[in-house]
């Protein structure tokens, strides 16, 4: 969604004490999206989240918000709605108390209190029973409601999350990442997200940073970052890859931004597996190991001397086993290569 | 910006530093400086250090401090690790009722409670009259034995209440795993129990230490051959000439008490806590499988609270007997009577020391909690220049016995003086109400330290983010959260006071005056058999009182944490998720490490 | 529930403070508020019911008083440490050398009250200028069983003669006047200006001898229970509680009469320095020490009076209980000088 930027990191640093957390930041988030900061612990992604709410003050730059320059501002003053991955809910208040804390705090009426807690109740699913309750008593996923409510109804300009749904089971992770991104739609309101969950940043992003050790390898759509990966570490931490070695490579039609002596990846939905003796179309290959999901399987072939991963999607009617002889497609055109040299994931 | 600067944000930060930079310098410094100037000022052909290093007597009793500081160490951590496992660990059948009987130390301590083992198992005392006839003689009731005796069961306070809470956090399912993998009862408790809970003993274990230095009622009442450093002083500073002695004593005990905060700050910064909450989901208790083991700790977990319960016993009896026939020993079942009671408590004015030892203790506890309270949290997330003096020059009240402090506050504030408005404090009630509280602060402080540390820090920053301030902050989440341990000390700090004697006596105003002084008439009356009559009826009171505010605040107020917010609710199913933040749920400090995701 | 501890402490309070406005005024020591009127008598003989007599009996004499008891160590440190801004007006029962180091820190106002002629003046102040003036005859001595195998002729009888190793009580500690007052009275024997703190090493020996030879006293336990028991022949007492121990534990004694006399550490009245109500302290003070006062303290506590017209009102128990015991010639100034000197050393060196 193209608007003016909102919020914006100009050659930040931040420190603490000899250890520099992040040497250079700059990002510009844009009005009414839902921006994701991803990437593994360490990576400073989280520093980042915070030095906008204010908790973390840059050794250098500035950060700006709605063209005001916040850099040094209080965090009570920025007008930021959070929510933290522990929640932070108040235990001894109930549910509505802890709504309504930062109403409170601004000395708003009760009648529109009152008003302010269902509405934002309403919009994040909670039952007016469920207001009356001890936070204690509530699940984990009303938890989190809560906690999003909380930071809402103080109808903030920007809100930020960090890594709210770490703490949940699977499904239910599944099923607020949709909520959430529902909300965010009909909210409109710029967020920032931070995760270091990859599908949850795919799902719900209309764009992601991508964070590493302190430094931004890559900006850009859920689409960018994955198949246009910048950089190696970008594409191996998003997806699953294939390394691609020299041997295969020359028997393919590789683009001439690829350099044939050097290992290259490709990512394994881009593969394609061709089951029957009579085909010819790929190159051939021997299924070494599979890995069944019910919808579709991982398969991991042997060509030549590398080991293509691929996805093949189970539509019932071509399977492989482990010991087939079988053909893989694979268009050259999704072939990535970047300077350093490719390592798998389960390597390091 | 500099940390210093940070903190300092806040204009309500500045307010309560200056009023601390006010307090500190009015009745911590001045006049314990002026206390020890005076004493130390050089005199000739008198060498103050000399003369205690030329005194056998002397140099004997400050290594008797230090010997019996090291063996109750060793001591009261044995009992009150047995009993806190006794009571939280393990399945031991009538575990409330042990509970009970080794909690009556919560009730009574000092001289009344050495006082009343001495009237059980010293000469002439009940046991003696009881197994004379087997054999038994109470000679052996003196020295370090008794004092150690006394003193180990008298100071295991704080493992219960500590080291049980430490042991109620310990996941559950870190000790099923060891149980499948076949571990038994002992590796998991020394292996994986013991290391947990690690922190808590060694926080109590320099309380413990502390208390042996500076042990003061057991010495002077059963120490016989055995003497300590503080009678000692007690009795030099009472004298015009000798106080450079009283003074350089407790300067030794200072120093050592001192060493003693540093190791604990160092303990805490790595994430030692005291809590004294419960979590959500208590312990199951773990059942003995072998059989021996089993009937051995059963045996003496009851045993010990046979020992632990006599003395309350015999004191509760023996208010309700004839004090003359108890001294000549003639008792029988005429002995019984109620007349102690009406003795103690008719008269115009026998309430009044109860009221006036009432009314000084809750205003104190009052008092120190309002202020360490706010302080320690400052204290706790602040670490600059201007915090740890704060807090090393707070515990000033700990470096020096309480006689001093309170003539050092005599001296000084006997002439007008302009530090507070040009009033003079000697002769009124408040100079006692002062020297209570400036007593006082330096447990709470470390208490309530530990306990904002256990508050996860995003609560605050939360609140801060919806725009709280920092009073705001500290008023609405802060507090309630650290209320449970605040009430804890609370009650302890009062019972504490009941029964002072060492400081009322320099500083009680004649018309206000407490229980200790009028407990303290009754055991110097000399030709009173009723006298010690009298002494056991105050103690039962004394302890009617005390029990009643344990009863108040962790009967009802510690229970249950969770219905802290006293507004009704559904009934609590159990949180799913573990995540939210309880109260004093102590969490790893946030290491930069973490913070940087 | 945090509020329902806060009300009960509140109302604890507040407890307190109708209790100060419903006090009878001139009540026990712990009394009502001190109007413009009442007088603070501190002293460290009011004990077993003394301070609730004389608080009745001022009473009816008009006198409304407030009193505070405490040790007689406690009760001198007090005043001197108060002196800037006292708060008491009268202190009674110290002994004559605390009462020296009080005038020495200039905490006692010279008096002459009314009875001055009928008191012996060796008792009192030796300076003459009246800063105190003696009210109860107090004399240390060594009590024994009428039947004991082994009679003391004098103190140094203890500790240096064989037969009485722990035989005799020794206290273990010398901050009591009493022991003070005993020390005083070997001390005085071996007075030596060159020597160490104004003894000579004779005296330094024989006070070592005394508290190593004896059997050390047990807190809570008293003398003449152990006598009754056997455990001891003899120990430190005053006079006054002679008579009353008697009854109590059922013993019959009699009284060491040494040649050189008892320490008689008579027991003083003074009026504080500084005082508010200097004028109603000194008729206070008239009347305390006037022989019909002084001669119903003496019944009533078996003491006997200073005041020679009260000896005649007195307990003839007592009258005849001292009879017999003369007064040891001691320089109570010096010891007054001294004594804090000697408690140091003895404290450091001697005790056990």
């Amino acid at each position: 969604m193209k608007g003016p930027d909102v919020i914006s990191f100009e050659g930040v640093a931040v420190k603490f004490g000899d250890f520099t957390a992040i040497p250079d930041l700059n990002l510009e988030i844009n009005e009414g999206e839902f921006f994701t900061l991803l990437g593994p612990s360490g990576s400073g992604k989280t520093t980042a989240l915070r030095t906008l709410a204010g908790f973390n003050i840059p050794a250098a730059g500035t950060v700006n918000l709605n063209g005001r320059d916040i850099t040094r501002e209080l965090p009570e003053k920025r007008g930021i709605g959070m929510v933290f991955q522990n929640y932070a809910l108040y235990p001894t208040m109930n549910v509505f108390e802890n709504i309504a804390f930062g109403l409170r705090v601004k000395k708003v009426k009760d009648p529109e209190v009152a008003t302010k807690v269902d509405a934002a109740a309403d919009r994040v699913g909670l039952t007016r029973d469920q207001l009356t309750k001890s936070v204690a008593a509530l699940s984990g996923g009303q938890q989190q409601r809560v906690a999003i409510a909380r930071a809402l109804v103080l109808e903030p300009d920007i809100l930020l999350l960090d890594e709210p749904l770490s703490n949940l089971d699977a499904k239910l992770r599944i099923r607020l990442r949709h909520q959430l991104k529902d909300l965010q739609n009909s909210l409109g309101i710029t967020t920032v997200y931070v995760t270091h969950d990859q599908d949850e940043a795919l799902t719900m992003s209309d764009r992601i940073a991508v964070f590493n050790l302190g430094r931004i390898e890559q900006v850009g759509t859920p689409r960018d970052i994955y198949d246009a990966s910048a950089t190696d570490f970008v594409s191996g931490f998003i997806g699953d890859r294939s390394i691609i070695n020299p041997g295969l490579l020359a028997r393919l039609d590789v683009p001439a931004t690829i350099d044939p002596t050097r290992p290259a990846v490709i990512r394994a939905d881009k593969p394609l597996l061709i089951v029957g003796t009579d085909e010819t179309r790929g190159l051939p290959g021997v299924v070494t190991s599979l890995r069944y999901y019910g919808r579709h399987t991982e398969y991991e072939v042997r060509m030549f001397d590398s080991d293509v991963r691929l996805l093949h999607k189970e539509d019932g009617r071509t399977h492989a086993e482990v010991g087939d002889a079988v053909q893989v497609l694979i268009d050259p055109r999704f072939l990535r290569q970047y300077a350093e040299a490719p390592k798998l994931e389960d390597e390091s | 910006m500099k940390k210093t600067a940070l903190m300092f944000r806040s204009p309500f930060v500045i307010v309560l530093w200056v009023f601390l930079a006010w307090f500190i310098v009015t009745f911590l410094i001045v006049p314990n400086v002026g206390l020890l100037v005076e004493s130390f000022q050089p005199k000739p052909g008198r060498n103050a250090f000399q003369k205690l290093l030329a005194s056998d007597r002397a140099m004997q009793s400050l290594f008797n401090s230090v010997l019996l500081a090291f063996l109750l160490s060793v001591t009261v951590n044995l009992v009150g690790v047995f009993i806190a496992l006794v009571t939280q660990y393990f399945k031991v059948a009538g575990s409330r009722i042990l509970w009970l009987g080794y909690a009556t130390t919560f009730l009574y301590g000092g001289v009344v409670l050495v006082t009343a083992y001495k009237s059980v198992y010293g000469k002439g005392g009940v046991f003696e009259a009881l197994f004379g006839g087997l054999g038994y003689s109470g000679e052996w009731f003196g020295g370090l034995v008794a004092i150690a005796f006394v003193m180990t069961f008298a100071c295991t306070t704080n493992h219960l209440l500590f080291v049980s809470a430490a042991i109620n956090k310990v996941d559950q399912q870190v000790l099923e795993s060891a149980t499948m993998m076949g571990a038994s009862e002992w590796t998991i408790l020394r292996r994986l129990v013991l290391p947990q809970i690690k922190p808590a003993l060694f926080a109590t274990t320099i309380l413990t230490f502390l208390t042996g230095l500076g042990a003061l009622s057991a010495p002077q009442v059963i120490g016989g051959n055995f003497q300590t450093i503080s009678p000692m002083i007690l009795a030099f500073s009472n004298t015009q000439t000798s106080r450079d002695l009283a003074a350089l004593l407790a300067l030794f005990l200072g120093a050592v008490t001192v060493v003693m905060l540093a190791i604990m700050n160092r303990l805490e910064s790595s994430g030692t806590y005291y809590s004294l909450t419960r979590v959500a989901t208590p312990l199951a208790k773990r059942r003995i499988a072998n059989p021996v083991g089993n009937a051995v700790v059963h045996i003496v977990a009851w045993l010990l609270f046979v020992i632990y319960a006599i003395p309350v016993v015999v004191v509760v009896l023996f208010s309700f007997l004839n004090g003359t026939d108890a001294a000549r020993g003639t008792l029988g079942l005429h002995s019984i009577t109620l007349d102690n009671y009406i003795r103690v408590l008719s008269g115009a004015d026998a309430l009044r020391p109860f009221l006036v030892s009432v009314a000084y203790a809750a205003a104190t506890a009052l008092i120190v909690i309002l202020i360490v309270g706010i302080t320690a949290r400052f204290l706790q997330k602040f670490r600059n220049v201007v915090t740890v003096t704060t807090e090393y020059l707070l515990h000033i009240p700990w470096v020096l016995p309480g006689t001093m402090i309170a003539l050092g506050l005599l001296l000084t504030f006997n002439t007008p003086n302009p530090l507070i408005g040009g009033v003079v404090l000697t002769g009124t009630v408040f100079i006692l109400l002062v020297a209570y509280v400036i007593g006082k602060i330096p447990f709470t402080l470390r208490m309530m330290k530990s306990a904002y540390a256990g508050v996860n820090v995003s609560m605050e920053e939360s609140a801060q983010i919806m725009g709280a301030s920092t009073f705001t902050v500290f008023r609405r989440i802060l507090f309630p959260a650290v209320l449970p341990v605040a009430a804890a000390i609370t009650a302890l700090n009062f019972n504490g006071l009941l029964d002072d004697y060492d400081t009322a006596v320099f500083l009680a105003h004649p018309s206000f005056q407490p229980l200790g002084l009028v407990i303290a008439a009754q055991t110097s009356s000399e030709v009173n058999l009723d006298a010690q009559a009298n002494v056991f009826v105050y103690t039962v009171l004394l302890m009617l009182i005390t029990g009643a505010t344990m009863w108040l605040v962790y009967g009802r107020l510690l229970k249950d944490p969770t219905k802290e917010s006293g507004r009704r609710g559904a009934p609590k199913g159990r949180a799913k998720a573990d995540t939210t933040a309880g109260p004093a749920e102590p969490a790893a400090p946030k290491t930069v490490a973490e913070v940087v995701k | 529930m945090f509020r329902t501890t806060l009300a009960v402490l509140v109302a604890a309070a507040l407890l307190l403070v109708t209790a100060c406005g419903s006090g009878t005024p001139g009540a026990s020591g712990s009394g009502g508020p001190a109007s413009g009127d009442t007088l603070i008598v501190y002293t460290n003989s009011g004990s077993d019911g003394r301070d609730a007599w004389l608080v009745d009996r001022a009473k009816a004499a008009g006198f409304d008083i407030q009193v505070v008891q405490a040790g007689g160590g406690d009760v001198k440190n007090k005043i001197i440490n108060e002196k800037a801004n006292p708060v008491a007006d009268v202190v009674f029962g110290l002994n004559n050398f605390y009462l020296e180091q009080i005038v020495a820190a200039g905490a006692v106002e010279a008096y002459k009250p009314s009875w001055s002629d009928k008191t012996d003046p060796a008792q009192g102040d030796p300076s003459g200028k009246g800063y105190y003036w003696p009210i109860v005859q107090q004399g240390i001595v060594l009590p024994y069983k009428a039947d004991a195998a082994l009679k003391p002729a004098d103190w140094s009888d203890l500790w240096s003669k064989p037969e009485w190793k722990d035989k005799y009580e020794v206290p273990t500690s010398v901050t009591g006047a009493t022991t003070q007052l005993a020390i005083a009275g070997i001390l005085s024997r071996y007075r030596d200006d060159r020597g160490e703190n104004g003894i000579s090493a004779e005296g330094w020996n024989a006070i070592k001898a005394y508290f190593a030879n004896g059997r050390k006293a047990e807190k809570g336990v008293d003398l003449f229970k152990q006598m009754a028991d056997g455990k001891v022949i003899t120990g430190q007492m005053f006079t006054s509680g002679v008579i009353q121990r008697e009854k109590q534990y059922q013993i019959q004694v009699q009284l060491m009469q040494p040649a050189i006399g008892a320490p008689f550490a008579t027991e003083q009245v003074a009026l504080v320095a500084g005082s508010k109500k200097a004028e109603r302290a000194k008729q206070f003070i008239d009347w305390f020490g006037g022989a019909e006062v002084q001669g119903a303290w003496s019944k009533e506590f078996t003491s006997l009076p200073a005041n020679s017209d009260a000896v005649a009102n007195a307990d003839p128990a007592v009258v005849e209980l001292h009879k017999g015991l003369k007064v040891q010639n001691i320089d109570w100034t010096w010891v007054g000088q001294n004594m804090d000197a000697w408690v140091e050393k003895i404290t450091l060196e001697y005790l056990n």
